[in-house]
């Protein structure tokens, strides 16, 4: 007798053993009959008291505080070369991103009231366009030392960290950046994907491996992102919002209702997708026809939620 | 080509010969159940709950079939991380763990009230208005016409252990055979279905 004699006491275990599993799992198809009703809605019923584990939420305020750490501590390992590097998607060198970066720092620490300038209203467009703010003071801060661009982003960016964990940071209070009327907590969460997808631009120019936050971190991301889709469908000129399930998938993703899905019930329409390659495409570092994952329902509907997804990001 | 997709291995040692192709719509499902899907579940529920229904009600009865049923999809939930598509089908899979839990339900409750209410069980009235009929219909067809071409000692054998749940030993005592004898003719039986089975596949995919 072999060693397998002495543990097969079942026909399961000598198919598994012969690898003809397919022929037992067919055997059972001889005998197949409709389960009870009961079963079904027992099944959900049970499953309703059983939620999925979720990983806990970073706050606003501890994920942006942790992405500055992790923008900081790659600062700090980049080589003089490395500054040169150009920085797909812009125009910029390395060099020429942080100093965009930490003019967009500068700008929200006005924005959270942190400068002696009033913090200007969402919609001022022509002051404050993402992209065009401080062309020029750009091409001066590349001109001098990257060591002192790293001291003005992290000036900045201290500065607000200091203040978001401070007594006077109230999450809900408006903190409107660029065209958009977010409040305290949400501009925090838009500002810590910038931090993550701008470290991960010059990761890509330097090529080093791109990072992936902790689970706790593309929690908040992603549930900041999904919540703002029915508004922002409206934004990108999309249809009217239908119930719709958006599966992010991975650690720290979840399950999203969106437009009065019930639970326990299929959705009308559905998006099931990685939640890193959800947050890039937020970020607009991967294309929504390279998104992979699954989508069932209609297409014009899941194609603007895609779109609406990126709409804020510029 | 009878046979072919067995030829060159022999008998007895086709420790499954390449990797199993994950179903797509399976993985899926999975990553959805992973991430808290509980429609997912539902789905789960209406592709799989006949065949795993279908099983313990031949095992264990109409009054715990369904409670079996309820729990092997609420251990797919609860631990989605078991299933590996790497090693066979999500249908496999839960069948197999429905089994288990009937073979279990059997040793501690004695098999005295599963055998009368099984023999109270009708054979299906209707066929489900489900994915899972057309796959039971066909599948278990060409089990039913395999099976009935066994010769009848594996075929008894077979039967014994599958659809009464015995161990190899209590299908030697119910046949009077050595354990070893059992064994074997299990073994057999399954071999000859499975080149019965694929022989049918390759049929039908040429």
């Amino acid at each position: 007798m072999s060693a397998h004699d002495h543990i097969e006491e079942f026909i399961d275990d000598l198919a598994a053993r012969l690898g003809l599993d397919d022929v037992v799992a067919a055997l059972a198809d001889t005998v197949s009959m409709p389960a009870p009703p009961e079963v079904r809605s027992g099944l959900l019923a049970a499953i309703a008291k059983r939620p999925r584990p979720t990983v806990t939420p970073e706050s606003a305020p501890d994920l942006y505080a942790r992405r500055v750490a992790a923008m900081a501590a790659l600062l700090d390992e980049l080589t003089e070369s490395d500054w040169a590097a150009p920085a797909a998607p812009y125009d910029w060198t390395v060099h020429g991103l942080l100093a965009h970066l930490a003019l967009i720092e500068e700008y929200t620490a006005r924005q959270f009231g942190l400068t002696d300038l009033p913090p200007l209203a969402a919609g001022a467009l022509a002051a404050v366009h993402h992209l065009g703010l401080g062309g020029d003071e750009i091409a001066e801060i590349v001109a001098g030392d990257p060591e002192m661009t790293v001291r003005r982003w992290r000036h900045a960016a201290d500065r607000v960290v200091g203040h978001i964990r401070g007594d006077r940071f109230e999450p809900t209070a408006p903190a409107p950046l660029h065209a958009w009327p977010f409040d305290g907590s949400t501009a925090l969460v838009v500002r810590a994907f910038e931090i993550w997808t701008h470290a991960d631009d010059i990761r890509r120019a330097i090529g080093r491996p791109l990072d992936v936050p902790a689970p706790g971190e593309l929690r908040t991301m992603s549930s900041v992102s999904v919540g703002g889709l029915p508004a922002l469908l409206a934004v990108v000129g999309g249809p009217p919002m239908e119930p719709t399930r958006v599966v992010l998938t991975g650690p720290g993703g979840g399950s999203f209702d969106l437009g009065g899905t019930g639970r326990g019930h299929e959705p009308e329409h559905l998006l099931v997708v990685d939640v890193v390659d959800y947050c890039r495409l937020v970020a607009r570092r991967v294309d929504a026809e390279h998104l992979g994952g699954h989508r069932q329902g209609v297409d014009e509907l899941i194609d603007a939620l895609l779109r609406a997804a990126s709409a804020i990001a510029v | 080509m009878v046979g072919s997709v067995l030829e060159g291995r022999p008998p007895g040692l086709r420790s499954r010969p390449v990797a199993v192709v994950a179903d797509p719509w399976e993985l899926s499902l999975l990553e959805r159940i992973v991430a808290g899907d509980d429609s997912a579940m539902a789905a789960a529920h209406d592709r799989f709950s006949a065949v795993v229904y279908g099983v313990a009600l031949r095992l264990v009865g109409a009054s715990d079939a369904a409670d079996i049923c309820q729990e092997v999809f609420v251990a797919l939930w609860d631990h989605p991380e078991r299933f590996d598509p790497s090693r066979g089908s999500l249908r496999g899979f839960l069948v197999t763990i429905g089994r288990r839990r009937c073979i279990d339900h059997l040793r501690r409750h004695g098999r005295r009230q599963a055998t009368e209410e099984r023999a109270d069980c009708a054979r299906p009235a209707a066929t489900p208005s489900v994915d899972d009929a057309a796959i039971a219909v066909l599948g278990g067809q060409r089990l039913r016409d395999a099976l009935s071409h066994l010769p009848a000692s594996q075929r008894q054998a077979i039967e014994l252990a599958y659809f009464d749940g015995l161990s190899f030993r209590e299908v030697a005592v119910v046949t009077g055979a050595s354990e070893g004898t059992a064994k074997s003719r299990i073994r057999l039986g399954l071999q000859r279905l499975a080149t019965a089975l694929r022989a049918n596949e390759e049929v039908r995919l040429t």
